[in-house]
């Protein structure tokens, strides 16, 4: 009884210590995640996988202002 | 022992339950409907030369109003005497040379030497003097904002700084000082079924707001471009409320680069705090029908023909149906007039009285 005791006590730590971690990770964002949005918004982003049309007041991720944003060619 | 076994079994289950299902389980109050509600029609107002494309702002500070044109042939700003609406002076060149303007998302019109534009291409906050006798404006000041904001789209002039969104997801909103460094973040994206594993920045970007703050009752109000969500923050005694409309909360999808993909509604396309209410500009057409207008070959109408008005507590005070679709506003409550910019229109500026 004692040994399944110790087993399922350091199972549990390992578990909520994983789960701490994996929130810490979720909520923080780091510099190449920050650098990925810069060069979004500069229009820097390489093949686009979003497809923006026509003059309106929506953010395009290539830093206009477009009608539509989506993200294949249904509009053609 | 066996009760020991059973409490450690139900810590884990219990934390893991928080963490995973997602859900903040907060329910904001909703509104439905306005205690009156009102049609107006709109008065044109011939303009003379100037040629505005897609006029997006409009102010007006007694005898001058400044038109913002997000998609000019050449000049992003334009000056007209007011109530005539004589062309003055138009400035904010569109050009890459240091002077000029890459984009413009706000004006902030205090006085004439304190004409207020954000530039969130150049992350520039500029300020501009418009002298009318000699029909001239000048950049007088110009603030580099730091790039830890990443990209600021909407922006509000204080004497100690200025108040921007936040562009990260992590926060709501940021005070910034006059030489553009962040000083403090306040509040969080209030939605209700986002998860702690969602993208921030796509939900920023999702719940990209417009806002307009009062120093005088000390009044923050921002309302969502996508969806029916609207905050009120009292800077003064630091409360907070959140409104939700019938549409609830903006509607996204992830892109395959993680940038957000509207879907849902366009909601709000502008929004003022006067000293006693909160007019918010609604349009509420959902992608889906403006998508299957672009494909039957029609052009989807592009503004909002709907006028909120909130107390500053957000209780509803009046709902205005408008005869033409507008985008941005000014509130004269001493005249009861409101000057709207229609965009795409042959008639750019209207006004209604309400």
């Amino acid at each position: 009884m004692r040994r399944t005791l110790i087993k399922v006590t350091v199972m549990g730590i390992l578990l909520i210590g994983g789960i701490y971690f994996m929130e810490k990770e979720s909520t923080t964002l780091s510099d190449v995640a920050l650098d990925n949005i810069e060069a979004l918004a500069a229009g820097e982003g390489g093949s686009s996988m979003w497809f923006c049309r026509g003059s309106g007041s929506l953010d395009c991720p290539n830093g206009t202002k477009v009608k539509f944003i989506v993200d294949n060619y249904s509009l053609d | 022992m066996k009760h020991l076994l059973y409490i450690l079994i139900g810590i884990v289950i219990t934390k893991g339950l928080i963490c995973c299902t997602g859900s903040p389980g907060t329910h904001y109050p909703r509104y439905t409907t306005f205690p009156e509600e009102k049609a107006i029609r709109a008065q044109i107002i011939p303009l003379d030369t100037i040629l505005l494309r897609y006029p997006f702002r409009v102010a007006v500070r007694d005898s001058i109003a400044v038109v913002m044109d997000l998609h000019n042939m050449d000049h992003y700003l334009h000056t007209f005497t007011y109530p005539g609406w004589k062309h003055v002076v138009s400035f904010g060149k569109r050009g890459e040379a240091p002077e000029e303007m890459l984009s413009a998302e706000k004006i902030q019109f205090n006085s004439l030497d304190s004409l207020w534009t954000l530039d969130a291409n150049k992350m520039e906050i500029t300020r501009w003097e418009i002298t009318p006798s000699t029909g001239s404006a000048e950049r007088v000041e110009e603030i580099k904002l730091n790039k830890k904001l990443v990209r600021s789209l909407d922006f509000y002039a204080m004497e100690s700084g200025f108040l921007i969104p936040d562009y990260l997801g992590e926060h709501r909103f940021w005070e910034v000082d006059n030489n553009g460094q962040p000083l403090q973040s306040k509040g969080k994206i209030p939605s209700e079924t986002a998860d702690k594993e969602i993208s921030r920045p796509a939900l920023a970007q999702a719940w990209r707001s417009f806002m307009d703050y009062n120093p005088d009752n000390g009044i923050l109000a921002m309302a969502t471009q996508l969806g029916e969500t609207l905050e009120i923050y009292n800077l003064k005694d630091n409360t907070h409320k959140v409104l939700y409309g019938p549409e609830g909360e903006p509607e996204f999808k992830i892109g395959k680069n993680g940038s957000s993909i509207p879907i849902g509604i366009m909601g709000f396309s502008d929004i003022k705090v006067t000293d006693k209410h909160i007019y918010a500009v609604f349009q509420g057409i959902k992608f889906k029908e403006m998508l299957a207008a672009y494909q039957r070959g029609k052009e989807p109408e592009d503004g909002s023909r709907f006028i909120y008005v909130f107390d500053l507590q957000g209780n509803p005070v009046q709902k205005y149906t408008l005869d033409r679709a507008i985008y941005g506003i000014d509130i004269n409550e001493k005249t009861n007039t409101i000057v709207a910019t229609e965009v795409e229109s042959d008639d750019p500026i209207i006004e209604f009285k309400i």
